[in-house]
């Protein structure tokens, strides 16, 4: 690129000030802007534009807020390469390495829960398979899905879906929780978590709810006690 | 030793991608229980139309996919998890990253495809072995 400076009007005066006017942190992030690859800068301007759309919405713009700090902050991840973090490794670090301690413990307690849920249901589903006669290959076709996705799923490789498991204990003719002990919770979880995405109660539950405001209100019993006599 | 089509992918993700997780999933619960999904990303294969129990897509016009997360206890709204594959110069193992994450009530518009195919030539210019 030719810059021509040779006349006062060929110096970008408004930019300068613009710059000089610029907080120390301001300047900081344009001097790492202008650190960056033509490709990443070309990012960087789109996420601008984003952030500028009048239709954003609030998350989209913490989404492109976020990609423009990754851009312009080079900042390798201890431990975990040049670029971004090692799936498995993010797992399991916050155990031993998470900032507040008194959280490390909590942390390994639940990956102990993952292992020893996947472990059981794991032991459950041969037991189940032997007992039925059911071959690896066949409940794969009765569950849609292939042969070694079971076998990853028994050797403990892979956590199987709750739909899965609620596919295999069809196809099994047991019940969930046979399967995944903890299943029961969960779909109790579910129920509640569909409520307000459905919006409409089935004649049921709407039954249920006049019930329960044509109820009249608990009454107190209140009684009351002599007073204190002050010393 | 895994024959070609045995050969696991490795399985990365970027720091807004773990940052938009970290505001969809507040609980750590939630967050472990997908850790533990995303890692069948290991086996994913761009022919096959599963990975393992979990059904994916390509995004049209980009080269991104998603992951699709249908609503559970541990996920109320549902999820999808937009990825793409891109391995560093000189590795022969498949590389895919996860680029962040979007309710599965939230269309992939214009504004969000902007957003996930930007954080995809970040990873493309500064993934390395």
């Amino acid at each position: 690129m030719n810059i021509k400076l040779e006349q006062p009007s060929d110096f970008p005066l408004d930019a300068f000030r613009a710059l000089l006017q610029a907080s120390p942190g301001q300047q900081e992030i344009l001097h790492r802007y202008m650190e960056c690859s033509d490709s990443i800068q070309s990012v960087v301007r789109l996420m601008f534009a984003v952030l500028e759309n009048p239709h954003v919405t609030d998350e989209d713009r913490h989404r492109a807020t976020r990609t423009i700090a990754d851009a312009i902050y080079l900042k390798p991840e201890a431990g975990h390469g040049s670029y971004g973090f090692d799936l498995a490794k993010v797992e399991r670090e916050p155990a031993t390495k998470h900032p507040e301690e008194h959280r490390r413990p909590l942390i390994a307690q639940r990956l102990d829960q993952l292992d020893q849920q996947q472990a059981t249901f794991s032991e459950r589903l041969r037991s189940i398979l032997e007992q039925k006669n059911v071959t690896q290959e066949e409940l794969a076709v009765r569950i849609e899905c292939t042969q070694s996705a079971i076998s990853k799923m028994i050797t403990r490789n892979s956590r199987p879906h709750k739909k899965t498991i609620l596919k295999m204990a069809a196809a099994l003719s047991v019940s969930p929780t046979e399967l995944w002990p903890d299943l029961e919770v969960a779909s109790i979880l579910d129920s509640i978590a569909d409520f307000p995405a459905e919006r409409e109660l089935n004649e049921q539950q709407a039954a249920a709810l006049d019930a329960a405001l044509a109820r009249p209100p608990v009454k107190v019993v209140v009684r009351e006690l002599p007073a204190r006599a002050r010393k | 030793m895994n024959t070609p089509e045995e050969q696991e992918c490795v399985v990365r993700t970027c720091r807004p991608a773990f940052q938009d997780l970290q505001s969809l999933l507040p609980r750590y619960y939630a967050r472990s229980e997908l850790n533990r999904q995303l890692q069948k990303l290991k086996w994913w294969k761009p022919e096959d139309p599963q990975v393992i129990d979990l059904s994916w897509h390509r995004i049209p016009g980009t080269e991104l996919c998603e992951l699709v997360f249908d609503r559970c206890s541990e996920f109320p709204a549902g999820l999808r998890v937009v990825f793409v594959q891109h391995s560093p110069e000189g590795t022969d193992q498949r590389w895919v990253w996860v680029l962040g994450a979007l309710d599965l009530t939230e269309e992939f518009d214009d504004i969000r495809k902007t957003i996930y195919v930007g954080r995809s030539l970040i990873v493309q210019e500064r993934a390395t072995e």
